[in-house]
């Protein structure tokens, strides 16, 4: 799952670019339906207070034209004008006024003169006291009166208007009026598709709604009714309820009706007002959808993006921490992540040179001189090990008796003696750089004069030689005390031979080849204890510098003439840590 | 019902039968409407709602009819409801209208096909006539054939006007009595003021388009799902007074100004 979905960076910053596209688009989109929802119930607040309004206007003017209508009929005093025009009168307005059902006329005392029905059969000069009526009584005090609505048989709803006549002995006039015509009136007024006007008196009493169904239901909704005109406590305000049908409404009252008891509303049910708005929320809603997935997609791509190299990054580095040099970043772009990836691949390349450096190194060292493997290591003069004829100097050396000791002693003992011997051993081939080419149980060979020239090889060989004999003549005193019956020889041979790297990859060894190699191996095994054998190059090329004493001619195994041997007459030591400068080249 | 935004692809099927103004017509109409199983049925005269609740009970009755025997008109709680067309009553205002239209009139005949509720009419029309002292004469006739003597019993028991009670068969022969009538010189009173346009001299009734068209919103309610036992009943609240002139004229009858005054619709 590198720099995947799983990883903790990643979703960091997934969910960091996925907020910060989100987080303004939601802000921006829920300012909008803010306002959105405030105009829009701006806009349906005027609407339902103009409609009101003018369901007022309307109404009034329906009144008040009935009013006049109704007034007429009583503008003379009546005993001035005859029965008979008195009944025209009073056809006349029913003539005029399509929804008075029925008109009354009584004379200047209260009693009813004229009674003109569509329904029931008219009356003329019945007589009957009126006075005790309210439409008479309220009329006589302020010259006009609304009757409260009342239903026909429980359905239709019907309305007593009374007039007085303003003139001195005018008669009064009581009409009955049918609302249907203020019904028209309010379900004319069409709010949206939905909305609607409806008038409702003090009583709760349902006078004009579109529906007319429920105007004929009679007092059916009084305490409904109520209950939905209680909380409209001035006109003009909008408030939110609940419909008697159970609709969720915006509602308003108009300005009352002067002289009639009735409550003008104008309402549209919520849904339908905020329409617009809840359209308006749905499209937001998608586009914030479609924002939302395409800021998954963005903040996917920049996470990985980002994530994605660091992931490399830290892989690389765990992949590096276990040697494996090889490892690589896909690295690309101008940016810093580019850039890093760049750097981490340049870094990782410089590591694994130097890890194969060191690693050629560790193999240089195993046969030359720490010090003399770094100068090469450093010097990068490693073509000195290549293959190559040279003239060195080969010194064999080995212990005698010791396939004797090895079969009588304990493991215990062979291993402790080895590892003094090789310690002696040791220190003085390191001191005199020479070359330790391969060792064998108690067998060494070492090289003088190859990889690294050094001036007077014989010589170097020979005062090496002598203190490797010194050395481990220290030590036979020693061992020999514990019974281990044991000696030491060397033997030292100059000539041409073929020295170069052999083995395999991880596995190389430096060596030489050639009849010196073999000489000086032979001139070992014919070495006593003690003793030093050289041939007669090493001889001639120490001949100014050390004593050296002919030993006679030794008849050597792979040799077919008795070859002359040499050894150091007088040991000469040089003064420890002094041996031959060393000079690399040429 | 297209006013009430329904049409042809509202699922709502219309299926209009009609009586051919023949009785035995009226119960084949309705016959073939309960064949279809139709959903409710709308009957805009008192006979055809009659025809309906004489085959079925059970079925959706929407109608311009006499609803007197319902307890409460705003819940009528019965299989029926539309428009109370206040027919009784407008027959006492008719007789009011006829003496009114014909100053000094004192003998009546009330012509009528005896049957049916006809009854609750002719009752309706005696209590009326007597309220207003005005004298009358029975002249029931039972087929087409007996329109003849009866104008002529009639003229025989000295009758100055007609009264015409409400049937399909008179109605179908409504021109043969309007010109009988014109030929006797007697002044007519009908039931419906289209017939006004047949001869008849005078008519008063409610308004029928108007009440067609309330009877449309209830069929509205009914398919929106209100049971039509809980639609309120509605009272007919238009009223039209048709005169006809010409008839007037060539019966020699001069109209106070009040009935003229009165008049919705003047056929010349």
């Amino acid at each position: 799952m590198n720099g995947g979905p799983a990883s903790t960076l990643f979703r960091k910053y997934f969910a960091w670019i996925f907020i910060g596209v989100m987080l303004p688009l939601l802000c921006l989109t829920g300012i909008e339906a803010l306002f959105a929802i405030r105009d829009r119930k701006a806009a349906i607040d005027a609407l339902l207070r103009s409609e009101a309004a003018s369901a007022s206007g309307q109404v009034q003017a329906f009144l008040s034209s009935l009013r006049e209508s109704l007034s007429s009929t009583v503008q003379q005093p009546w005993s001035e004008v005859s029965q008979d025009q008195h009944k025209l009168d009073g056809i006349g307005f029913l003539r005029r006024t399509e929804a008075a059902g029925s008109i009354l006329l009584a004379d200047s005392g209260g009693r009813e003169q004229v009674f003109l029905s569509r329904v029931d059969l008219n009356r003329f000069g019945s007589g009957t006291d009126l006075n005790r009526d309210p439409a008479v009584a309220a009329s006589r005090k302020q010259s006009f009166w609304f009757g409260d609505m009342e239903y026909s048989a429980q359905s239709e709803p019907k309305m007593k208007l009374a007039v007085a006549g303003e003139r001195k002995g005018a008669g009064f006039a009581i009409a009955e009026i049918d609302l249907k015509a203020i019904r028209e009136v309010i379900s004319a007024i069409r709010i949206g598709t939905t909305g609607h006007a409806m008038i409702v008196n003090t009583s709760g009493q349902l006078i004009a709604h579109p529906d007319m169904i429920r105007v004929l239901s009679g007092n059916s909704y009084l305490s409904e009714m109520r209950a939905f005109a209680r909380p409209f406590s001035e006109p003009d305000r909008v408030i939110s309820t609940i419909d008697i049908d159970g609709t969720p409404v915006l509602a308003t009252m108009a300005e009352p009706v002067p002289d009639a008891n009735w409550r003008i509303f104008a309402l549209q049910s919520r849904a339908e007002a905020m329409a617009p708005v809840r359209a308006m929320l749905v499209r937001s809603a998608a586009v914030n959808l479609a924002a939302a997935g395409m800021a998954v997609l963005l903040a996917y791509f920049l996470s990985r993006r980002i994530t994605h190299p660091i992931r490399r990054l830290e892989e690389g580095a765990t992949q590096i921490g276990t040697g494996q040099f090889g490892f690589r970043i896909a690295a690309s772009g101008n940016d810093e992540i580019g850039r890093l990836g760049l750097a981490f691949n340049e870094m990782a390349g410089k590591l694994g040179d130097l890890q194969s450096r060191s690693d050629r190194l560790a193999g240089l060292k195993r046969f030359l001189p720490a010090q003399v493997a770094e100068l090469l290591e450093n010097t990068g003069t490693e073509s000195a090990l290549s293959t190559q004829r040279a003239e060195i100097v080969v010194v064999f050396c080995d212990l005698r008796g010791f396939t004797g000791f090895t079969a009588r002693s304990e493991p215990e003992l062979i291993m402790e003696v080895l590892g003094d011997y090789y310690q002696a051993l040791g220190s003085v081939i390191t001191r005199y750089e020479a070359t330790l080419t391969n060792f064998a149980a108690d067998g060494l060979m070492v090289l003088v004069n190859a990889p690294i020239p050094c001036p007077d090889p014989a010589g170097h060989a020979l005062r090496m030689s002598v203190e490797m004999q010194a050395a481990v003549q220290g030590l036979l005193g020693g061992w020999n005390n514990r019974g281990c019956e044991l000696g030491f020889g060397i033997g030292v041979a100059m000539g041409w031979a073929t020295v170069g790297r052999i083995g395999y990859e991880g596995r190389l060894d430096y060596t030489a080849i050639g009849g010196v190699v073999n000489l000086a191996s032979r001139l070992c095994g014919a070495a006593d204890d003690r003793q030093i054998l050289f041939d007669r190059s090493v001889a001639h090329a120490v001949r100014d510098t050390l004593a050296v004493a002919p030993a006679g001619a030794r008849k050597l195994k792979g040799f077919d003439r008795p070859v002359p041997v040499f050894t150091v007459s007088t040991p000469a030591p040089p003064p420890p840590g002094q041996p031959t400068t060393l000079n690399p080249g040429p | 019902m297209a006013d009430l935004g329904y049409s042809k692809d509202s699922g709502v099927r219309l299926i209009c039968k009609s009586a051919n103004r023949d009785p035995e017509g009226l119960e084949r109409a309705v016959k073939a409407l309960l064949a279809e199983h139709v959903d409710v049925i709308v009957a805009t005269s008192q006979s055809a709602a009659e025809a309906v609740e004489r085959q079925s009970r059970s079925v959706p009755l929407i109608a311009r009819r006499n609803f007197t025997f319902v307890s409460s008109l705003s819940q009528p709680g019965v299989s029926s409801s539309g428009i109370f067309d206040c027919a009784y009553q407008l027959t006492a205002k008719r007789m009011e209208l006829l003496r009114d239209a014909l100053p000094g009139l004192r003998r009546v005949a009330i012509l009528f096909r005896p049957g049916g509720t006809v009854r609750e009419n002719i009752v309706a029309s005696e209590r009326a006539a007597r309220r207003l002292s005005l004298e009358f004469v029975p002249v029931p006739i039972s087929a087409p054939s007996e329109i003849g003597p009866a104008f002529d019993r009639m003229v025989a028991a000295g009758v100055e006007a007609v009264f015409i009670l409400p049937d399909l068969m008179i109605e179908d022969r409504i021109a043969a009595i309007a010109g009988l009538a014109s030929e006797r010189k007697l002044p007519t009173m009908a039931w419906e003021s289209r017939l006004v346009r047949q001869g008849i001299l005078m008519a008063y009734s409610c308004n029928a388009d108007r009440a067609e068209e309330r009877l449309a919103s209830y069929v509205d309610k009914f398919l929106t799902g209100t049971p039509v036992g809980r639609l309120p009943i509605g009272q007919t609240t238009d009223f039209t007074f048709a005169v006809n002139q010409r008839i007037a004229a060539s019966l020699g009858v001069v109209f106070p100004p009040a009935v003229l005054l009165f008049a919705d619709e003047l056929v010349e």
